[in-house]
């Protein structure tokens, strides 16, 4: 049966009408026709695959700005939740800024300048999570951690612009307060009653 | 490498050159004429070979090197590609006359058309068929068929 021979991929479109296929060039009724022949034959899906790793290549400036994009807001994030942990942690409070000392070391740094104040509660714990989202924009969860949940509380986000935009949101007992935090800020978090300050450099 | 600039200056259209994001974005593009005809040289000396091979090919699975080099220079003439493919496009239609079913109809493509081995069958479809013992039942079940086809009997001595 020597004659099977010349059946050798008879039918595969020739490699250039691949390329055209990659790069968007086919009219549709051709390209319908290359994806159907694509179903079935692995030789030119091989074929493919290389050219389209050409092709992807293609749009390395876009890559790398969206690399960029991502390397940036990671560092940001990391940046900006390093100073939540050490400005907020989780606290135990006393009743007054001498008692600064149950804090842990590194928000005891914080407690002793003058304007950082303040954490003048009853004995609760507050934790503070920071996670950027798609905006690039930090999203503040406050946990309040009590034995004994407050009534209710309040977190104001007080920006050191003035055209930056003053934020409060009100949470309840143990329900989180969320607040998004827009890029190139600095603000103050400010929760009450179990007040508590949150700077982000 | 003169037809992979032939083919850059055919496809590198205005069209293309205003959307392109610099001169990486042409030189990629150029990269992929390259690859087109080095891929497109592939296929034909893999035919040529297969086809003065055909016996030492398919027992083997893969062409040896020399024979690439003896047929890597040769060209195809447009007319001879014209027939071949009507031929093969008849021929094509005479063994799919003769698959008894989908599954037998995958092995003639994948076996005939693309050439594969039935190893390389079984870790494509691996679902499809139990082994590669079967693989090897089936093909040379159809193959025995195919030979006692009048049509195909009757193309194989014109062509012979």
């Amino acid at each position: 049966m020597n004659s099977l021979r010349h059946l050798y991929r008879f039918d595969c479109p020739n490699a250039a009408v691949l390329r055209d296929y990659v790069w968007q060039d086919l009219d549709p009724a051709t390209r319908q026709t290359v994806r159907q022949h694509l179903d079935v034959c692995p030789l030119c899906r091989d074929e493919l695959s290389q050219l389209e790793a050409v092709w992807s290549e293609s749009k390395p400036a876009a890559a790398k700005d969206e690399l960029s994009r991502y390397q940036t807001a990671l560092l940001r994030a990391k940046d900006f939740l390093e100073n939540v942990r050490w400005v907020v942690a989780t606290t135990v409070s006393g009743s007054s800024l001498e008692t600064a000392g149950a804090f842990r070391a590194d928000v005891h740094q914080v407690v002793r300048r003058p304007w950082s104040i303040l954490l003048d509660a009853e004995e609760t714990m507050i934790s503070v999570v920071a996670v950027p989202d798609e905006q690039d924009c930090y999203t503040l969860t406050v946990h309040p951690l009590a034995d004994r949940p407050s009534e209710s509380m309040r977190c104001q986000l007080i920006p050191n612009r003035q055209d930056a935009p003053y934020m409060v949101a009100d949470g309840r007992n143990e329900n989180a307060t969320f607040l998004s935090v827009p890029p190139g800020t600095t603000y103050w978090l400010c929760a009450s009653p179990n007040r508590l300050c949150l700077r982000r450099a | 490498m003169m037809a992979a600039f032939a083919a850059f200056w055919r496809g590198y259209t205005t069209e293309k050159l205003d959307k392109a994001d610099g001169l990486g974005s042409v030189l990629r593009y150029l990269k992929s004429c390259v690859l087109t005809e080095v891929l497109q040289r592939r296929r034909k000396i893999r035919r040529r070979i297969r086809e003065h091979h055909f016996d030492d090919v398919t027992s083997a699975g893969q062409p040896a090197d020399e024979a690439i080099q003896a047929y890597s220079g040769q060209a195809d003439a447009v007319d001879q590609v014209v027939l071949g493919r009507q031929e093969a496009n008849h021929l094509w239609m005479l063994v799919d006359s003769c698959c008894s079913d989908p599954r037998e109809h995958v092995l003639a493509r994948l076996s005939f058309v693309c050439d594969l081995t039935p190893a390389m069958i079984i870790s494509l479809l691996p679902h499809e068929f139990e082994d590669v013992q079967e693989i090897y039942r089936l093909r040379r079940n159809l193959r025995n068929r195919l030979m006692r086809n009048p049509e195909l009997q009757s193309f194989e001595d014109t062509h012979s």
